[in-house]
């Protein structure tokens, strides 16, 4: 059995920097227990703003809205755009490969550098159809 | 009005052959200081050497391993949401219900 890793995939796929940090970070480093998504703290820059942008568009990202769908009982699904991706510093999406958070901060520390989380990070290798993948412990 | 000498419905159910019985016939429980409360039963005990054995398991393994072994936990709970249509459906709505931004508005700019 390999681990699920195709969010984490397409965004080095699309070289958008990024750490692995809440449930996964919390199994690689020791703690073993399920998760409902994948939560990534990515490093802003107007081109990993673009990449990012393309990565999403590649899981068919969406972010979610208050508005209830009548067919389905569940609040409406909005594509991510350009301007999503710049305004929000916080995504919370749904995606063909499950649940992903993108923070461009450190959870707990919004003014802190983004940066500061790759000093807390270890590199995973080994993993199938990717580079090595920081995973950081974070709140 | 009723009759001030009648006694009170609660009493009357109780009564034995029509008179109040002699002692009452239930004590309201109170705890006293020697006896055990719900902070004293906790599971806490128990649950540390469970917790240690865990740990000491997922500590032995690569970390490669540890994210396989979370794949396991996270199919093992998507099969049972499967078989349970209502809990699926009530995991999406809550789900989507803390995820949600308003969608009439701008993305937030400092996060939810």
């Amino acid at each position: 059995m390999a681990p699920d890793l195709r969010a984490l995939t397409v965004l080095s796929q699309h070289h958008v920097p990024f750490v692995v940090i809440g449930g996964h970070a919390v199994n690689a480093h020791g703690v073993l227990r399920a998760t409902e998504d994948t939560d990534v703290v990515w490093l802003r820059s107007r081109e990993s703003e673009g990449n990012l942008l393309r990565a999403l568009v590649a899981i068919d990202a969406h972010y979610i809205g208050n508005e209830i769908d009548p067919a389905t009982g569940i609040e409406r699904t909005y594509p991510v755009t350009e301007a999503f991706v710049r305004a929000s510093r916080l995504m919370m999406l749904c995606t063909s490969v499950g649940f992903l958070d993108l923070f461009d901060y450190v959870p707990g520390f919004p003014h802190e550098s983004a940066r500061t989380i790759w000093e807390s990070a270890m590199e995973i290798d080994g993993l199938p159809e990717m580079p090595p993948v920081s995973m950081a412990l974070s709140s | 009005m009723g009759d001030p000498q009648r006694p009170p419905a609660r009493t009357r159910r109780l009564m034995v052959a029509g008179k109040p019985p002699a002692e009452p016939a239930f004590t309201l429980f109170a705890y006293t200081a020697d006896m055990s409360t719900d902070a004293d039963i906790s599971a806490e005990p128990n649950l540390r050497p469970r917790d240690r054995a865990l740990r000491a398991h997922g500590l032995a393994l690569s970390p490669r391993e540890r994210l396989v072994e979370m794949q396991r936990l996270i199919d093992e709970a998507w099969a049972l949401l499967e078989k349970n249509p209502a809990g699926k459906a009530h995991f999406l709505k809550r789900n989507f219900k803390a995820r949600r931004i308003p969608s009439t508005q701008e993305p937030p700019a400092n996060g939810t």
